[in-house]
């Protein structure tokens, strides 16, 4: 089921209200609630892909009681032996097909006479997602720091919890198996904002990411003949698309949560005002940055390493964030470009200088800062939005080699009517500790209804004059 | 107050601000569905489209000042890749004109918005009109364009004729109002290839390998067959399998052929009241063709349809074994120019017997 579909917004109504009306005084009854309406959420997509989902589910459950419950070896080995089951599906599903097309790359560069067949199958919707969130609760209860779930209805919520179910945050169990096992009362403050970041979240999708998505299909589909400032506003226009793509997602994700009473955690940033590629890996998909810090970063030694080291580990993170979302070179090489720019600007500034107050840097260096960081994200988008390596290279050749403006331009520029109140829209937002649109601000109810009002009244608008975009990250 | 009670009141009061809300943007979605925008600006948006064919239907009405004496087709693009009406034209000798304003997609709702605005807005009275119907389906969805097309009143009036998808196309017209300030913004991609250029409303589609035709009829044939069988069930009288039945309702085309029932029954009902004599063309495809019951739409349109005086007018239909053959058909529904020359001098002996 999509978010931006009628069927969410009346299967939501549905499942609100039967959660706070018929089952208001059985907090079980909300947990089983939750899971079924999950499940239902889920099979929208693909039935029976639901029966791989709680294989996971069942061998990480196991997993984790028998991890808490022994030592030693015995631990290890149920680590390993549930990291290993849960990574199997990914691979299957997801590297599978890569791996054997590069083994047959490789088998006919040096004439040997090999070949595997690729599989015919679909990936699952969010299986990164959930395979992280699943590996991370067994990772946690390895180390000690988070207790076994014993309730297996209260577990399989954890990994399937329909909000962030295929496009994350990806969770932490500290966060969210408390809050399941809490006594949920209704909190008519929280569930307001919970709309308003609903609300937030579809213009960012809808108006946002959708509005982009038309010229960056555009650029992308005919860069052989468009001028150089044509095709640099629709590798812009790209990046806010993914942007407002996947953070509308999150906003909408989060704000869901809310209106059960479930806080998630805050997975953008606003990311495009980073000052150094740092500074924006802080703030951009924070729940699966955190992620591989906590889980690979600092487990290989993060920067206390000395030389070599300390790149290798930021190389390591990178490639293995690139390959993450996708099994193809493309993302392998957007890693790649966000590495190679990381270890540069360590290089220069060092560690301190991520650590140093942004209110304390001069204005002048931090719009240098920014206007740079954001020149490399785009550049780096490229690559993830290229079907293949070869065309995001044909791209790049295009911007460098074909007329620099041209009669083209004119059907680009409006573009900027739409990023620029945006972006102003976004800096609004810069001391918001929610993500939700104006919510630093005390505003009268009369004019915050104006501004939800004609949020609205554009929703509508580009929900049906405008092709919609599936989700970017479902596919990850 | 204990937690409970006060949590209980707050959902109360939680309730009732969205109901507010809800509320206050179905008013505002009302004041702005009814902005009335020139119908130039609706028509522009179809211009470059896949649907420019009913811009062209505008601006082919706007110049004409009288229908008198013309035979008007209206319908699906199985009219507009059918009939060609340069060809009636010459064919016939006498002061008769002949149109073609068949459009894409099979949607009786839009149809009878075109006859409400060449009927009554424009009070053009055309000699004859022929209504379009697929061989082998009834309409089942409603067409894109109807909330560009349509006016407020008749969008509105849909709602009373049971349009299931009354909401959207409501939305949609409020849509592309709001559009007519935001289109600025957006990326709009003027793709003059798509603009229907033509003195003539017929459309002739471009020659398919009788090979293609016969692999398409194959893919789909199983779907049509089964939609020609439900009909031919209907006639007798028989009943869909439950699963079929939930499916078909499910996806809400249980209740749109409903819908498009009440349509094109007062399409008939605007012609009668007008005293505009009407036939109804059923045009033949491959599954049709092929299965070899012209009779089964006929039947099915008389016993669905029965405000409309038979006696008065003709159901049409074609006993040429010809539509059966694969190079008469770019695919399973449409006619290649040979095919469309092949109905249109068959149209012709119907209309001049």
């Amino acid at each position: 089921m999509l978010f931006n579909s009628t069927e969410f917004l009346f299967f939501l109504a549905l499942v609100f209200s039967v959660y706070w009306t018929v089952l208001k005084n059985l907090p079980r009854g909300k947990t089983w609630l939750l899971l079924i309406s999950s499940c239902i959420f889920y099979m929208f997509f693909i039935p029976k892909y639901i029966l791989i989902l709680f294989i996971t589910i069942l061998i990480d459950y196991f997993a984790g009681i028998k991890i808490a419950a022994t030592e030693g070896r015995a631990k290890k080995i149920w680590l390993i032996m549930s990291i290993i089951s849960t990574c199997m599906v990914l691979f299957v599903f997801k590297y599978y097909n890569f791996f054997i097309d590069n083994t047959n790359a490789i088998a006919k560069l040096i004439h040997w006479n090999y070949s595997l067949e690729a599989m015919d199958i679909i990936l699952p919707i969010g299986l990164s997602f959930h395979t992280f969130q699943s590996l991370s609760y067994v990772v946690e209860v390895y180390w000690g720091k988070q207790k076994p779930e014993k309730d297996f209805v209260t577990y399989s919520l954890y990994v399937m919890y329909f909000p962030q179910l295929v496009a994350g945050p990806i969770e932490r169990a500290a966060n969210l198996l408390y809050q399941f096992h809490a006594k949920p009362l209704f909190n008519g403050a929280l569930a307001a904002e919970g709309m308003r970041q609903i609300l937030w979240g579809f213009f960012k999708k809808i108006v946002i990411a959708d509005t982009c998505a038309a010229y960056a299909n555009a650029a992308f589909n005919d860069y052989e003949s468009l001028s150089a400032i044509s095709l640099l506003l629709g590798a812009v226009a790209f990046a806010f698309q993914i942007y407002g793509d996947f953070s509308g997602y999150s906003d909408i994700a989060l704000g869901t949560s809310k209106l059960f009473g479930i806080q998630l955690m805050r997975n953008f940033n606003l990311p495009y005002f980073a000052t150094s590629i740092p500074d924006f890996w802080r703030r951009w998909h924070i729940s699966l940055s955190t992620w591989f810090r906590d889980y690979v970063y600092i487990p290989l030694g993060s920067s206390r390493v000395s030389g070599w080291k300390f790149y290798r580990n930021v190389f390591i993170i990178f490639l293995l964030s690139g390959f993450w979302h996708g099994a193809n070179w493309t993302f392998i090489i957007w890693g790649l470009i966000h590495a190679i720019v990381y270890c540069i600007y360590f290089a220069i500034w060092g560690n301190a200088k991520q650590k140093n107050d942004p209110a304390t840097t001069p204005a002048w260096k931090s719009w240098i800062g920014g206007l740079i960081t954001f020149g490399v994200v785009v550049l780096a988008w490229i690559f993830f939005r290229a079907k293949n390596v070869q065309e995001a290279w044909a791209y790049l050749h295009a911007i460098t080699t074909n007329s620099f403006s041209g009669s083209d331009v004119y059907n680009f520029l409006p573009l900027l009517l739409v990023l620029i109140p945006f972006h102003f829209m976004e800096w609004l937002n810069r001391n918001s500790n929610n993500g939700v649109f104006l919510s630093s601000y005390k505003l009268s109810p009369t004019v915050r209804l104006a501004i939800e009002m004609i949020m609205a009244i554009l929703i509508i608008d580009c929900f049906y004059s405008l092709d919609h975009e599936q989700f970017i990250y479902f596919q990850f | 107050m204990n937690n409970s009670s006060t949590s209980n009141s707050e959902f109360k009061r939680f309730i009732a601000k969205m109901a507010v809300r809800v509320a206050i943007l179905g008013a505002l979605c009302t004041l702005v569905f009814y902005v009335p925008l020139s119908r130039e600006y609706y028509f522009s948006i179809l211009k470059y489209s896949d649907y420019s064919k009913i811009s062209w239907i505008e601006n082919k009405l706007n110049e004409t000042e009288s229908l008198d004496s013309t035979v008007v087709f209206v319908g699906s693009s199985i009219c507009m890749n059918g009939v060609n009406d340069s060809l009636l034209n010459a064919l016939d000798t006498s002061s008769t004109q002949y149109l073609n304003l068949g459009m894409t997609h099979t949607c009786f709702a839009i149809i009878d918005a075109l006859l409400e605005d060449m009927l009554e807005r424009r009070e053009l009275r055309p000699k004859k009109v022929l209504l379009c119907f697929k061989g082998d389906a009834m309409a089942r969805y409603i067409h894109t364009m109807y909330p560009v097309q349509a006016t407020p009143g008749h969008i509105q009036s849909s709602a009373l004729a049971f349009n299931t998808q009354y909401v959207p196309s409501f939305l949609k017209r409020v849509s592309w109002n709001v559009h007519a300030l935001t289109r600025y913004g957006k990326y709009i991609p003027s793709d003059e290839d798509k603009e229907f250029v033509s003195d003539y409303g017929f459309k002739p589609q471009p020659f398919n390998t009788p090979e293609k035709v016969e692999k398409s009829y194959k893919n789909l044939r199983a779907g049509s067959e089964a939609n020609f069988n439900a009909i031919q069930g209907e006639n007798e009288g028989r009943m869909l399998p439950l699963k079929s039945q939930v499916l078909l309702a499910y996806n809400d085309v249980t209740q749109n052929v409903l819908f498009q029932r009440s349509m094109f029954a007062k399409s008939a009902r605007r012609l009668d009241e007008l005293n505009i004599p009407y036939d109804i063309i059923v045009y033949p495809n491959l599954v049709s063709a092929r299965m070899q019951s012209k009779d089964i739409m006929a039947n099915y349109i008389k016993r669905t349809f029965t405000s409309i005086d038979y006696s008065k007018h003709n159901v049409i239909t074609f006993n040429d074994t010809a539509f059966a053959n694969a190079k008469y058909y770019v695919d399973m529904n449409h006619l290649n120019p040979d095919g469309a020359q092949l109905l249109t001098t068959s149209i012709y002996q119907e209309l001049h017997p």
